[in-house]
């Protein structure tokens, strides 16, 4: 027997629930949520930024208080470049010096009196190369040779003491200066018998090739 | 009744104005993301890699700034011996003539030698010979060339003396010729070489100025 | 087993979490607002947690045409917030009727919604019904994720028996019974043998009905009728009298009927819903049927903790009014 009467017309699909946890809230919540998320998240990246930022304005801050003495240290620099340069040109110049008063106060010991120079000569020093498709540039080479030119006359039958000059210039005191001295072929030769000289005569020519000036 | 529907969707029924509120919130996130989180991470990033460069260009200009004492000793130093060399050694123009100066610069040597100088003629300028070539360089090889009369003896002693007291000066060409008619005394074309500082058009009408 | 325990358990914290239950009647007409009262079972005693009239909007679409989209939701009052609501439906579209035939559809080309239920099986089932936009119009009126949530959907004269069903009376004694429950225009005769409902039927003469005729034929306003009937300073049963010798001529024939088929009479004569003039009533009864007729309070039975609960001033006279409320209410608490 039943207690009670209940004859509900409700249908199940009509009945609702009173908690707040559904997913018509849920969902709205959650998307709220991901937005809100999204917000925080903003706010955190901003800080980091303005962060970064005051970082980098510190850097730049740094960088303007330290450029002028980077700049002096950059200036100091180009001067002991330049001034190396400088100075390295001027010594390399002196690095080609060659030293002739020794060899020339020496020449006339090795001189038999029977022989006569007409010539001293010292040639100027072979010039510098240049590049061909540049020829105002820098020179390309580093040395310069010069000769040391020796012309006179001996008598005919003083001919070796022409030959003993030579072997002198070739040795000794003169390999300083000399690399080595020649006669070149045909340079020695007869001189030309005039009706005022008293006997015959030959006319030489020993070319001593001096030691290369180099530039360093 | 009202027309209550948007492209199909009805917006009397929750589910539909849910979707319709769910699609919404999504493109908003989306647009909030798009517009405001990418953009801002780039931000970051450039902000980042710019503070991270000019920290390391600090780092590297304060490494190169520790070392300013001993550039600057180091300057002093090439300097001392630059102005040494030069005042020594280079030849500088007298009147803009370098013949004048080597001609100055010779005479003592010429008379303590007893050699006769009476003409000396200021040849062309050489480039100086490097080991590292230099396109500008600062200094030429300045040859003038003397003539001279005097014996074999009075010129050796004006070699030695030119050597011993010009160490930078160089003996470019000598030419003697033996004179029939003084055997003793010899025609002497006698060429010193010195370096000599290159000197531009503009630096000759700066120092020409009043 | 597993879920059955789940299912159990989940009875059980159900249970325990929330037993109350807000009843409403809404289509009463009722110039004071909707009947509601609030109940819960506390330690198997039902408890009076809130009662009173709510100013809703009550207004049914009387057709589905006219159904009312854009009707604003209800809001209770806090008082009110049971996690479930009853609402009961007065309306002449909510019927009740004790049939035994099934299915029979006289809606006049409305789409009904229809439920029934035999209190034994001696007796016809009871059949409730009323056209399903009004009940669907009813189901949407509370929100989602809000208290409370509409839980059932009675016809107000079926919740109404549940006042006799679950009171005290019927607790105590299985003797018949017939109970008059009255309305503003119309009575329902219910008659109770052995604890079911043998008989009901309805009688259109409710209290507003006797009011309104002496209104009208003695020329005074509702108000002084109540005053006239409670005070039995004037005589009006002049008045009164066809209109009562009609419905308790219904009552008579329902004793009757007891008598003929069950070959026992009628031990007591109640009635529920009674505003006002409850002497006057019995009186006319007395003399008419010759039986005592007994006035029952809607609210017995339930416990009211009058430290906690404050009752408006107007609840004592006007308590009978929340007979068909408190019938919803109760029919749902012992379901849940």
């Amino acid at each position: 027997m039943s207690k009670h009467i209940h004859l509900n017309l409700i249908k199940d699909g009509e009945l609702r629930t009173s908690s707040s946890v559904r997913i018509h809230t849920i969902v709205p919540v959650f998307v709220g949520l991901i937005t809100l998320g999204i917000f925080v998240w903003w706010l955190y990246l901003y800080l980091n930024y303005i962060s970064l930022k005051q970082i980098h304005d510190q850097h730049t801050e740094i960088a303007t208080q330290v450029k002028p003495g980077y700049k002096h240290v950059l200036e100091l620099t180009a001067e002991e470049k330049e001034l190396t340069a400088l100075n390295a040109q001027i010594i390399a110049f002196d690095g080609s010096r060659l030293k002739y008063a020794a060899v020339l106060k020496h020449i006339p010991e090795l001189v038999d009196p029977s022989i006569q120079f007409t010539m001293i000569e010292v040639t100027p020093p072979s010039p510098p190369l240049f590049k061909k498709e540049a020829p105002t540039s820098a020179p390309t080479n580093t040395f310069a040779t010069t000769e040391l030119i020796i012309t006179g006359r001996a008598a005919s039958a003083k001919v070796d003491a022409v030959d003993r000059l030579l072997k002198a210039l070739n040795t000794g005191l003169s390999t300083n200066l000399i690399k080595s001295a020649a006669i070149p072929k045909g340079s020695l030769r007869q001189e030309t018998k005039s009706r005022d000289s008293a006997g015959e005569f030959v006319l030489f020519e020993i070319r001593c090739l001096c030691w290369p000036r180099r530039f360093q | 009744m009202k027309d209550n529907s948007i492209s199909g969707l009805n917006l009397q029924s929750p589910a539909h104005r849910i979707a319709l509120l769910v699609g919404v919130g999504l493109a908003l996130n989306a647009a909030l993301i798009g517009f405001m989180i990418l953009p801002l991470k780039k931000r970051m990033v450039e902000c980042l890699r710019a503070s991270d460069e000019v920290g390391f260009i600090n780092n590297r200009m304060s490494a190169v700034i520790r070392s300013t004492n001993q550039k600057k000793q180091n300057v002093a130093e090439l300097q001392a011996q630059y102005d040494t060399l030069r005042e020594r050694d280079v030849l500088t123009p007298l009147l803009n003539s370098y013949a004048m100066r080597a001609k100055r610069l010779v005479q003592p040597c010429a008379q303590q030698s007893g050699l006769d100088i009476e003409n000396v003629v200021e040849l062309s300028s050489i480039p100086l010979q490097q080991p590292q070539p230099l396109e500008n360089s600062a200094f030429c090889r300045q040859p003038i060339e003397f003539t001279a009369s005097g014996s074999y003896a009075q010129l050796t002693a004006f070699i030695a003396a030119m050597e011993e007291e010009y160490p930078m000066s160089i003996l470019f060409s000598l030419k003697i010729n033996a004179q029939q008619s003084t055997p003793e005394t010899h025609k002497i074309q006698i060429c010193y070489e010195w370096p000599a500082k290159i000197v531009h058009l503009s630096e000759q009408l700066t120092a020409t100025k009043p | 087993m597993l879920k059955n325990k789940i299912q159990t358990a989940g009875k059980i914290t159900a249970a325990a979490i929330s037993q109350d239950v807000v009843g409403l009647e809404i289509g009463a007409g009722l110039a004071q607002g909707v009947p509601a009262v609030r109940l819960q079972i506390n330690k198997q005693q039902t408890e009076l947690l809130a009662a009173g009239f709510i100013k809703l909007d009550d207004r049914f679409p009387d057709s589905p045409e006219a159904f009312i989209n854009n009707a604003a939701l209800w809001s209770l009052p806090k008082s009110f917030q049971a996690s479930r609501a009853a609402i009961a439906v007065t309306s002449p579209l909510a019927t009740l009727r004790q049939s035994s035939e099934s299915g029979e559809d006289d809606s006049g080309g409305l789409k009904l919604r229809k439920a029934s239920q035999g209190t034994d099986n001696q007796h016809p089932p009871m059949i409730a019904s009323m056209p399903d936009f009004l009940a669907a119009w009813v189901a949407e009126r509370f929100p989602e994720g809000r208290r409370p949530t509409t839980r059932s959907i009675q016809v107000s004269s079926a919740a109404a028996l549940n006042c006799f069903l679950t009171g005290p009376v019927r607790q105590s004694t299985t003797r018949p019974a017939l109970v008059v429950f009255c309305y503003q225009r119309r009575s329902a005769i219910a008659l109770f043998f052995e604890g079911g409902l043998l008989l009901y039927r309805e009688h259109p003469v409710g209290y507003m009905t006797i009011k309104e005729s002496i209104s009208q034929k003695m020329n005074m306003d509702i108000g002084m009728v109540d005053t006239m009937m409670n005070d039995q300073l004037v005589d009006v049963s002049s008045v009164t009298e066809p209109l009562f010798s009609t419905l308790f001529r219904q009552i008579q024939i329902s004793a009757d009927y007891l008598e003929r088929r069950k070959n026992c009479a009628v031990s007591d004569f109640y009635i529920y819903g009674l505003p006002g003039g409850v002497d006057h009533w019995r009186a006319a009864f007395q003399k008419f049927v010759g039986q005592p007729l007994h006035h029952l309070h809607p609210f017995g039975g339930i416990s009211c903790n009058h430290k906690r609960l404050r009752l408006p001033d107007y609840f004592e006279n006007d308590a009978p009014l929340f007979m068909t409320a408190i019938g919803a209410a109760r029919a749902l608490l012992e379901d849940l």
